[in-house]
């Protein structure tokens, strides 16, 4: 069965890097190799690496969820949360929760501002694209929303309280699974749940929509309720890993597009692999981050991007398969 | 409406912003009826065709043996009528097999597997459509004749009582044109109701027991082909002269000759 190869073969993977993440650290080789005894080692595992290793799985696999599941819906596979402005609404979002100074540790604002942030611009694209529904609209809205937010986070920005506190909100924004909690765990894993199962729930829609609107809506599903609950999922899963670890992109246009072939095509089948895939992609990269020379540690959002922007680059060059039409 | 009625239309009509496509039409099919729905085009065949499968917004109602499809539940609406439309389309290059098989969509739950009976439905669809040597291959690998066939096997294989098809024929060869018209021609003799929007009025005339003839955006013609794509019709609608001329007895439909253009009545559209 070529579907159960697929998923074990990507859960091994996923669980090998979550494995990897927990036994390498910046400072030290393995746990603690008896420095400082057992209670350390306690306490490196689980207040350090264990919220690293979880949140890497769970925002990874949110990503390449999310990814899937939106190109699906937009049947194109240059779809990505990031692209279509709900990463940078998300952003927008936590940027104003932290100008007003309303974050804390374990409080529920920045999650919320994020998440709504995130919801907003996907209603924005939504409004500008939806009528239109092809690619060109699709992607110029999307420019057009990412600008809108990054012009409103460059605002925020400017009237930064202090130079300080500018440089927080920057330093947030590249994207990072470091220094994070198992309160963080705690605080998004709902949030993320809940979109996960809007998603999921898109999937026989999804489906569907490979004939077009108007061929699914005769078998039975509506596409406006695919829509929303692809865009409503996206919003909160993602919004919600935005406001955890700032801005991760293109985990969610590569690794959809590398599976796709795997997964024979069906936008249903891909959901699951496209989880698994994106976890063990975040995770290996946040590894791979913690094995490089000590210095300033590189971000896993800058990593992210420098490996995804030529990724992205490629695929837009590249003659497309897909896309048949009988006309 | 008497029990032999399967499909009732009563009023339906469908408008793009302020313009009628469709003005308010009611008409009756009787259960194994092969009909072709035909007219010049804008003459509101799709329309018609959209709001019989419930995806375009539209007044008026569709019942089928009495019960109004509007408001059933989607997923038991979907079982019942099947549409294929005018440009289909695959966004994804799945397989033959597969992309036949999301047909069978509306047949089972989230999650469910392929039971036995939606594997025979996808089977009897590739079997009746000769697409046994292309099921393997992805959708984009196929010519486009092929693939109108595998997405006209995938409305086949959702076995719906209401089977509805935009124009089935338009990308075909004359050898796949009179197969699909045969195919189609069985599917009504089985019991089920079919109706076809045709542009070649002959094949309508030789395979539709009953014809509907559409201009600008109302039904002006309905019953056998014989009465309906008469010479004063096809003059009048289609401003082309048929060529008058029978084969084995039949009459045949040929359009021949264009006609001028005539001025224009009060009140028609462009």
């Amino acid at each position: 069965m070529r579907s159960a190869r697929l998923y074990v073969t990507l859960a091994t993977l996923a669980l090998a890097a979550a494995a990897a993440s927990l036994a390498i650290g910046r400072t030290s080789a393995g746990p603690t190799f008896g420095f400082g005894g057992a209670e350390l080692a306690d306490v490196i595992l689980l207040e350090i690496r264990l919220p690293r290793a979880l949140l890497g799985l769970l925002v990874g696999g949110t990503l390449g969820l999310c990814g899937a599941a939106l190109q699906g819906l937009l049947r194109n596979p240059l779809a990505e949360p990031g692209l279509l402005g709900a990463s940078s609404g998300g952003a927008l979002g936590a940027v104003v929760v932290f100008y007003f100074g309303l974050a804390g540790a374990d409080s529920l604002a920045l999650p919320i501002g994020a998440v709504t942030g995130s919801l907003a611009a996907l209603a924005t694209l939504y409004g500008l694209a939806a009528r239109r529904g092809d690619l060109l609209t699709i992607i110029l809205a999307g420019i057009a929303v990412n600008a809108l937010a990054a012009a409103l986070t460059s605002l925020a920005l400017n009237f930064a309280p202090s130079p300080y506190a500018a440089l927080e909100i920057l330093f947030w924004m590249l994207g990072s699974l470091a220094d994070r909690t198992l309160a963080h765990v705690w605080l998004v894993l709902p949030l993320m749940l809940a979109g996960w199962l809007l998603v999921a729930a898109s999937a026989r829609g999804l489906d569907a929509l490979t004939l077009g609107g108007e061929t699914a809506a005769s078998l039975g599903f509506d596409p406006r309720r695919t829509q929303w609950l692809v865009v409503g999922g996206t919003a909160l899963a993602v919004g919600a890993a935005v406001a955890v670890t700032g801005v991760v992109g293109f985990v969610g246009l590569v690794v959809p597009h590398l599976l796709r072939p795997w997964a024979g095509f069906r936008p249903s089948a891909l959901l699951g692999p496209s989880f698994l895939g994106g976890a063990a992609l975040t995770l290996a990269a946040d590894c791979a981050i913690r094995l490089l020379p000590p210095g300033p540690e590189l971000k896993l959002g800058v990593v992210t991007a420098l490996l995804g922007a030529p990724f992205f680059l490629h695929l837009i060059m590249q003659p497309r398969r897909g896309g048949a039409s009988a006309a | 409406m008497s029990a032999d009625r399967e499909l009732g239309v009563s009023a339906v009509a469908v408008r793009y912003g302020d313009r009628d496509a469709l003005r308010p039409t009611s008409f009756t099919v009787a259960a194994a009826t092969f009909v072709a729905l035909v007219g010049p085009n804008g003459a509101g065949k799709s329309s018609l065709i959209k709001a019989l499968a419930g995806v375009v917004p539209h007044a008026g109602e569709v019942a089928w043996r009495g019960r109004v499809l509007g408001a059933l539940e989607p997923r038991e609406r979907a079982r019942l009528l099947a549409y294929l439309p005018q440009s289909p389309t695959a966004h994804w290059p799945l397989p033959a097999r597969e992309l036949i098989a999301l047909g069978r969509l509306p047949h089972r739950s989230l999650g469910e597997r392929e039971r036995p009976e939606d594997a025979a439905a996808v089977d009897w669809a590739i079997d009746r459509l000769d697409l046994e040597a292309l099921a393997g291959r992805a959708v984009d690998r196929l010519s486009g004749g092929e693939r109108a066939r595998v997405l006209l096997a995938r409305a086949l294989a959702v076995r719906a009582p209401l089977l509805l098809v935009d124009e089935p024929v338009a990308s075909l060869d004359p050898y796949h044109q009179l197969h699909v018209m045969e195919v189609l021609a069985d599917y009504a003799a089985e019991g089920n109701v079919v109706i076809a929007v045709l542009h070649d009025l002959q094949l309508a005339a030789r395979f539709c027991a009953r014809v509907i003839l559409m201009h600008d955006g109302a039904v002006v013609g309905d019953g056998s082909p014989a009465e309906v794509l008469c010479a004063a019709a096809l003059r009048r609608y289609y401003r082309v002269e048929p060529l008058a001329a029978a084969h084995r007895g039949q009459p045949l439909v040929v359009p021949w000759d264009r006609l001028p253009q005539r001025p224009r009545e009060a009140g028609e559209r462009e």
